[in-house]
């Protein structure tokens, strides 16, 4: 019997100052010119699992592992913002401006769950898991019940077996796997159960700070959105060590689906986080690993990874509604029953359209304008070893999938149409928006793909060893590494606006392709020096 | 995370960890986790000043105003930012799922919310109280519902409040009904409130902050519904108990309740842009950039553009722009609109020049009209404007056409013109710039949230 304690705590302080000076032209034109944001955010997490281990192994190759435990972690944020406007120019204190307001946003959630798992070796060649959680969160509407989640899985490892000899040479190692297991994820706003209050900007000249009524109602039914996933894999090596190799398919069934469902806003409410439906994902999963030259001078390790993934929204209790985006005329996103999470939607596609004018308003016509989940991806890393300079690059390839291109449309509009390869397009792309009876018009144009292809990461580095010092100054290190590094180096695209990658709303699923000007993930470059003692 | 301890085995050891296992789990389960919100009240712990000031901050949503003036050829908004603002309303084609159709409903939707919430707390007071509460409350529920109902005109409003899409729409006819439901209502309350309220209004309700001056405001606000409702016996009624006041200085015109505006931490209009504080329609007319222009027609159409304050002081000449404003050569303006000449300019929510004009409006549309009377209010209004009296009028028709004209000038860019010629069905008068353009003739459509699909 083992008796394991893991604790942790983590501290996290962070500063941000945001300054949008005065001087810059949409700046310039406001009654008060200048805006500056300083915030400063404290974050404390803690975590402490018990678990106890049993271990029997019966000598013969039978072996099995029962572990029970409890886990807590708990989160605390307390984040203090201070924003400014009307600046001087040439001053960005707080202090110099003409307006000022702040906010103060403190969360607290604490979870704390138990576990069974018992793990069975048969001989090395037939693994079983089976494992039962429960999970308890202050985040859920009802805060003290276990919501179980349990998991089973089997591995057959066929090159164990005798029959396996003759292909042993060629496939040393082959492991078929089958496994379906659940998990929860609670709401992701602690609050969500609660109705309350809004105190922002409803204060009053004269009268003070006030309240307005909260535009979320609470759900105080709020529960964890559950994932059943299915995965069936093959797990191989190829030659002694030449290629490993690695397949999955998955379905990923996500039931009681939490969205922030979009309520009629006559009632005085605009959202409730809600388990609306079901989402279902299916996809396949593979990486290829070569150790494909490996001398005492030369070293090249390639890895290939694919991935595709498709999404539909299975089921859904409320009435469809837009998640993301901004408005049908502009290509949203919108949750609607049959149709993929990540959709875009267009004037086109929803009654009444403009080929159907008679179609009943809200009525989906089974088309969509736009999806913003890409067909597959492709991550290709390489490793090149060659005497002590180490070479290393990834590059992803993101293949199909649609943004709303709000970017050129705002530029088109504003008769800035300049920038673009085919600046004639763009009174074409116009006649189709403002196309009020065309069944080809609207947002269509500007739905665009956003296939690329990206060199992530890049590294050169060179390593001096031990061996090289001699015993002189340097005979105290393991080594001495130097080199350089970058992010975001190379983008291949036909896709026309700042960064394919960028959606204005993050990672939602249902908010994403939207894309008026992001800020683009920004090419880096670094400096290493890394010395081993 | 980073873990700190780790993986304390057997041993020794084994009793102090189950010790420590066991204070982590006595601790740990009877820790609350009914975690409130440390950031907001609930409504359990809200007191009143708060809720009746927040309701008042909110009721200052003036885009629909906007909407309306660019519909109503009032004005151009040029709308870097988002041209759907200027676009939809020119052509007429408003995206049922985007903001310019979801965003007006659902801010005076939500002015309304925050008056019912008000309602709903009223419901605990000592009787006097809570009549004073629901006069207030009850009193903007009804102005909203009336300028929800004005920019949806033919398509009708919600006047049910369901957390589920299935409310019925309802149209003019009734919608007017029910709005006029509420003015009585809190009529009714108020002349039950004592001789002053639990709860300050601020300084925008100056000289209209007890129960028997504000029922002036509510039966003002009646006598607006009248005129609309096309029943002007009532609309002379209400004039009568309303604080109409026959003067001709620009003083008088501006006696009424408005929304008051600072920049104070916390003090941001609904419609404010982008985060700023104060009058959310005040703009620097000597900026590089200027956001409202005055519609090429509305300084050329004024007989006394020379004179008339309605024009020499509601749109200037741009003192930093060097063009006129154009977009395609479409559209064309001279004048930037002025109407908010300070940040803390505050906006009308009724004021007697409107209640003269309804007056006027009522004795020439009225089955016995009495045009020397509407003569004389017309010229009051103009008199503080300082242009030159009108000749009486001769007939109806032409005292309905002077009487646009003048509550163009007079209620400029404050949601009125559009609603106006709709009533008396003169949309025909308003020109269009583009081929693609026209003027609704219905008004804004339901949004797309509010209607039951599957």
């Amino acid at each position: 019997m083992e008796f394991v304690v893991q604790g942790g705590a983590d501290f996290l302080l962070q500063d941000n100052l945001a300054v949008d000076p005065p001087t810059t032209l949409h700046q310039s034109v406001k009654p008060n010119p200048g805006v500056t944001v300083v915030s400063n955010s404290s974050n404390v997490n803690s975590n402490l699992f018990l678990t106890l281990v049993h271990r029997y192994e019966s000598g013969d190759g039978l072996s099995f592992t029962t572990q029970g435990g409890v886990q807590f972690e708990n989160q605390i944020s307390n984040t203090v913002q201070a924003q400014a406007q009307g600046f001087a120019v040439g001053l960005d204190n707080l202090n110099g401006s003409a307006v000022q307001s702040s906010l103060q946003t403190q969360t607290f959630r604490y979870d704390r769950g138990f576990f069974l798992q018992e793990d069975i070796d048969l001989f090395g060649k037939i693994f079983i898991s089976a494992s039962l959680r429960g999970d308890q969160s202050s985040a859920n509407g009802n805060a003290q019940r276990f919501f179980l989640f349990p998991k089973v899985g089997a591995s057959i490892q066929l090159s164990q077996y005798d029959f396996w000899e003759s292909m042993k040479s060629t496939f040393p190692q082959f492991k078929v796997r089958l496994s379906y297991g659940e998990a929860g994820t609670p709401v992701n706003t602690p609050n969500a159960k609660y109705t309350l209050l809004s105190t922002a900007s409803n204060n009053l000249a004269g009268l003070g700070s006030g309240l307005a009524v909260s535009t979320r109602i609470g759900n105080p039914d709020i529960r964890p959105e559950r994932t059943g996933e299915l995965e069936a894999g093959l797990d191989f090596t190829v030659g002694s060590g030449f290629a490993l190799v690695e397949l999955s398919f998955f379905q990923k069934n996500t039931t009681d689906l939490i969205l922030s469902q979009a309520l009629p806003l006559s009632s005085g409410y605009g959202s409730i986080f809600k388990n609306v439906g079901d989402m279902k994902n299916t996809g396949f999963e593979a990486s290829v690993s070569f150790n494909a030259v490996q001398t005492d001078l030369i070293e090249w390790r390639p890895r290939i990874n694919f991935f595709t993934n498709k999404t539909e929204i299975t089921r859904l209790e409320v009435p469809p509604f837009n998640a993301g985006g901004f408005g049908l005329s502009y290509g949203a996103n919108r949750v609607q029953q049959g149709a993929p999470a990540t959709a875009i939607f267009g004037r086109e596609n929803i009654g009444p359209t403009p080929s159907n004018p008679t179609a009943t308003a809200g009525q989906w016509n089974g088309t969509i304008a736009g999806n913003s989940m890409p067909d597959f991806q492709i991550g290709f890393a390489n490793t090149l070893k060659v005497a002590g300079v180490e070479f290393y690059f990834l590059v992803d390839v993101r293949q199909g999938g649609h943004a709303v291109n709000l970017t050129q449309d705002i530029f088109d509009e504003t008769g800035g149409t300049g920038l673009w390869k085919d600046p004639a397009a763009a009174a074409e792309r116009l006649t189709k928006l403002y196309n009020t009876s065309v069944a080809t018009g609207g947002i269509a144009p500007y739905i665009q793909d956003v296939s690329f292809v990206k060199v992530r990461e890049m590294s050169l580095s060179y390593t001096f060893d031990k061996t090289m010092f001699g015993n002189g100054i340097f005979s105290a290190f393991d080594f001495i590494r130097v080199g350089i590094a970058g992010r975001n180096v190379f983008l291949f695209t036909k896709y026309e606006s700042y960064d394919p990658e960028v959606s204005n709303f993050g990672n939602i699923i249902t908010s994403a392709g939207q894309d008026v000007t992001p800020f683009p993930s920004s090419r880096a470059w670094y400096a290493n020096i890394s010395v081993g003692f | 995370m980073n873990t700190l301890f780790q993986t304390v085995r057997r041993g020794s050891f084994m009793p102090v960890m189950l010790a420590f296992t066991a204070i982590v789990l006595i601790t740990g389960c009877t820790q609350d986790f009914n975690v409130t919100d440390p950031n907001s009240p609930t409504p359990e712990t809200a007191t009143l000043q708060p809720l009746m000031t927040g309701t008042l901050a909110n009721w200052r949503y003036l885009e629909s105003n906007e909407f309306i003036g660019i519909m109503g050829r009032e004005i151009y908004t040029n709308a870097t930012d988002d041209p759907r603002i200027l676009n939809q309303p020119m052509s007429g084609t408003i995206d049922y799922g985007a903001f310019v159709c979801t965003r007006p409903w659902n801010s005076m939707y939500y002015t309304v919310a925050n008056a019912r919430n008000l309602v709903e707390f009223a419901q605990k007071l000592p009787a006097a109280e809570k009549a004073g509460v629901e006069g207030v409350a009850k009193t903007i529920m009804a102005y909203e519902l009336l300028r929800l109902s004005n920019l949806w005109y033919e398509n009708g409003i919600k006047i049910e409040f369901r957390l589920t899409r299935d409310a019925p729409v309802i149209k003019r006819a009734d919608n007017l009904k029910e709005v006029v439901r509420y003015l009585d209502e809190a009529n009714t309350a108020l002349k039950s409130a004592g001789a002053s309220f639990s709860f300050k209004l601020g300084a925008g309700f100056a000289g209209y902050d007890t129960p028997a001056n504000f029922a002036k405001v509510n039966r003002a606000l009646r006598a607006r519904v009248a005129a609309y409702q096309g029943d002007y016996a009532a609309c002379l009624t209400a004039l009568g108990e309303s604080f109409i006041s026959a003067g001709s200085t620009p003083a008088d015109m501006a006696k009424g309740i408005n929304h008051v505006y600072s920049t104070a931490p916390g003090d941001r209009a609904p419609s404010a842009r982008s985060g700023e504080g104060g009058n959310p329609y005040f703009q620097n007319v000597s900026a590089t950039a200027v956001r409202w222009w005055a519609h090429s027609l509305y300084v050329s159409d004024n007989t006394d553009n020379t004179v008339d304050t309605r024009v020499t002081q509601k749109v200037v000449k741009p003192t930093g722009v060097g063009v006129p404003f154009t977009i395609s050569g479409a559209f064309r303006s001279s004048h930037v609109v002025n109407l908010y000449p300070a940040q803390t300019t505050p906006t009308s929510i009724i004021r007697n020049e409107e209640l003269l004009l309804l007056r006027a409006e009522a004795n020439i549309m009225s089955t016995s009209p009495n045009l020397k009377s509407a003569t004389d209010d017309i010229n009051l209004v103009r008199k503080a404007a300082g242009a030159p009296d009108i000749a009486a009028l001769a007939n109806k028709d032409e005292g309905l056409t002077r009487l646009l004209y003048e509550r163009r000038y007079s209620l400029f860019f404050e949601g009125f013109r559009w609603v106006d010629l709709k009533r008396f069905n003169r949309l025909d008068e308003l020109k269009t710039e583009r081929t693609t353009d026209k003027v609704s003739t219905v008004g804004w459509p339901i949004p797309l949230n509010e209607i039951p699909v599957n």
